[in-house]
């Protein structure tokens, strides 16, 4: 579809494409090159096979780190379960060949917009293989308990995940007969919004990108949830379908040390970043941080240095409308120790 | 998986190279007209490279003109904000913001067109340039700009009409 051209308008077409005519543009592909590679040896670190590597070395180095979505970006989880994890038993390595790894999960909460999905990891012991670690996801989104009482799953109760798979092009889940159809009180909306929650899921479990999930339902009708299953499903627009503002760390309920790290992906104006510390009502710390691109889900981290005690911490948006709308938020219950 | 990693490395850069020889001039000049300064609209298609760069394992290859095009449209917006409230309160030609290159604005005519972009609102100015420098449809636009097709039709007839004034009073005076 194009703009209907109206020949009145070439006037303006010219004096447009005249006004920057003779705009010669200084820089070379060498410049962004240069840019580019220096970064290359961080990313070149964490592609996914040194992916476990890293957790079991951040683990072992008495830090839990927590792995992104792309498989890109390994951010520090807080400083606070440190040396419990360096005794002489190591959890992250027993004789079952399982090993503590921080499990994805998308779950479903209320934002601004609506209801959206946001990420938790939760730890969990699971085998090294990458199908083990897409069964723990599958398992703690579709079936389990989200850390944050704010989250919850739209997946039917009695959910059961079967095999899984991935060959490099299609990750298939398998679920127990009776997801096929969409339960009464479950609406269009919410059943589409929990297979995406399928599909986030599984997505960054693999950690190889925007993969097609191809969801079957044993019984083989061919639908999921009242959703036609027969083609794998692929990811709607993230900015669409996920919370803009989400805190990967501190998850909720955990304790943390005074001086500790919040990470996190935020898509907001001017990515503008904006949080509190609260007890009650009573805001002690507060603060602000940009994420690392404006308008798109992009990480974001910032350091809080606070006094022992028990907090609420509220990672939010901002209104820039000057209606006074609602802002987007994750809240994050604490104990600084 | 090492090995695919590593490809999707090598593709990052080949993919880049490609986009730079396509994209990277008219970028610019799409940068210029909204930010009537080389150095700054240079600054930011550059970052906007290097931002796709990063994240090029979450981009559809086939989108990625259109990627980098939101990218640079955000990032003038941006870079405007920052260059703050002075300029902003001073829509006539900038004397604390020259031209980068003299160039850019060899001949009175262009200039004045530059300056009667500079003096639109944002929104319009990223629709007539979105419309009549990279003729974009107007889904298109909208999709760039995170916009209704709604607004961007108010903006481009607002837009177009403002731009006309201004550059039929360049011409009277």
């Amino acid at each position: 579809m194009t703009v209907p051209t109206n020949p009145g308008d070439d006037d303006l077409r010219q004096a447009l494409h005249d006004a920057v005519a003779d705009v010669r543009p200084h820089g070379t592909y060498d410049d962004i090159r240069s840019r580019t590679t220096e970064e290359t040896p961080m990313k070149r670190w964490f592609v996914p096979t040194l992916a476990v590597a890293a957790v079991m070395a951040a683990v072992l180095a008495g830090g839990v780190w927590l792995l992104s979505d792309d498989g890109e970006k390994l951010s520090p989880a807080g400083t606070p379960t440190t040396g419990t994890s360096t005794g002489a038993t190591d959890p992250s390595e027993s004789p079952g060949g399982l090993e503590e790894r921080a499990v994805p999960a998308y779950f479903v909460g209320e934002t601004a917009h609506g209801k959206k999905l946001y990420r938790e990891f939760q730890r969990k012991s699971v085998c090294a293989e990458t199908e083990c670690l897409l069964k723990a996801a599958m398992v703690t989104a579709l079936t389990g308990r989200p850390g944050d009482p704010d989250y919850r799953s739209l997946w039917p109760e009695g959910t059961t995940v079967g095999a899984v798979s991935y060959d490099g092009d299609t990750i298939v889940v398998h679920l127990a007969d009776g997801v096929q159809e969409r339960p009464s009180g479950m609406s269009a909306a919410d059943a589409d919004l929990a297979i995406q929650q399928a599909v986030f899921t599984a997505q960054a479990a693999v950690g190889q990108g925007r993969v097609p999930v191809q969801l079957v339902v044993e019984g083989g009708s061919g639908r999921v949830l009242g959703v036609a299953a027969s083609e794998p499903f692929a990811a709607d627009n993230p900015d669409e379908v996920l919370a803009p503002v989400q805190v990967d760390s501190p998850t909720d309920g955990t304790t943390v040390s005074s001086h500790f790290t919040v990470t996190g992906r935020a898509a907001t104006f001017e990515a503008n970043v904006v949080w509190e510390l609260k007890q009650g009502a009573t805001v002690v710390k507060h603060g602000f941080t940009t994420a690392q691109e404006c308008c798109t889900l992009s990480p974001y981290e910032f350091d809080v240095t606070a006094p022992a005690g028990t907090y609420t911490l509220t990672v939010h948006d901002t209104d820039e409308s000057g209606e006074d709308r609602p802002v987007n938020e994750d809240t994050k219950e604490i104990t600084v120790k | 998986m090492l090995v695919s990693a590593e490809e999707a490395v090598i593709d990052a850069d080949t993919a880049l190279e490609q986009l730079y020889v396509a994209h990277y001039a008219g970028l610019v000049r799409l940068g210029v007209l909204l930010l009537r300064d080389q150095g700054v609209a240079e600054d930011v298609v550059q970052d906007a490279f290097v931002a796709m760069h990063r994240r090029w394992d979450r981009v559809d290859p086939d989108k990625a003109p259109a990627y980098l095009r939101q990218a640079v449209v955000n990032r003038c917006r941006s870079a405007l904000r920052h260059r703050g409230v002075v300029a902003r309160h001073r829509p006539d030609p900038l004397p604390d913001a020259p031209p980068a290159d003299a160039s850019v604005l060899r001949t009175e005519h262009r200039t004045a067109v530059l300056d009667a972009l500079a003096a639109l609102p944002t929104r319009q100015r990223e629709v007539l340039a979105l419309r009549y420098y990279l003729d974009l449809s107007e889904a298109d636009i909208a999709r760039t700009l995170g916009i209704s097709r709604g607004a961007v039709k108010s903006h481009a007839s607002r837009g177009a009409a403002a731009l006309r004034a201004r550059l039929s009073r360049e011409e009277d005076a």
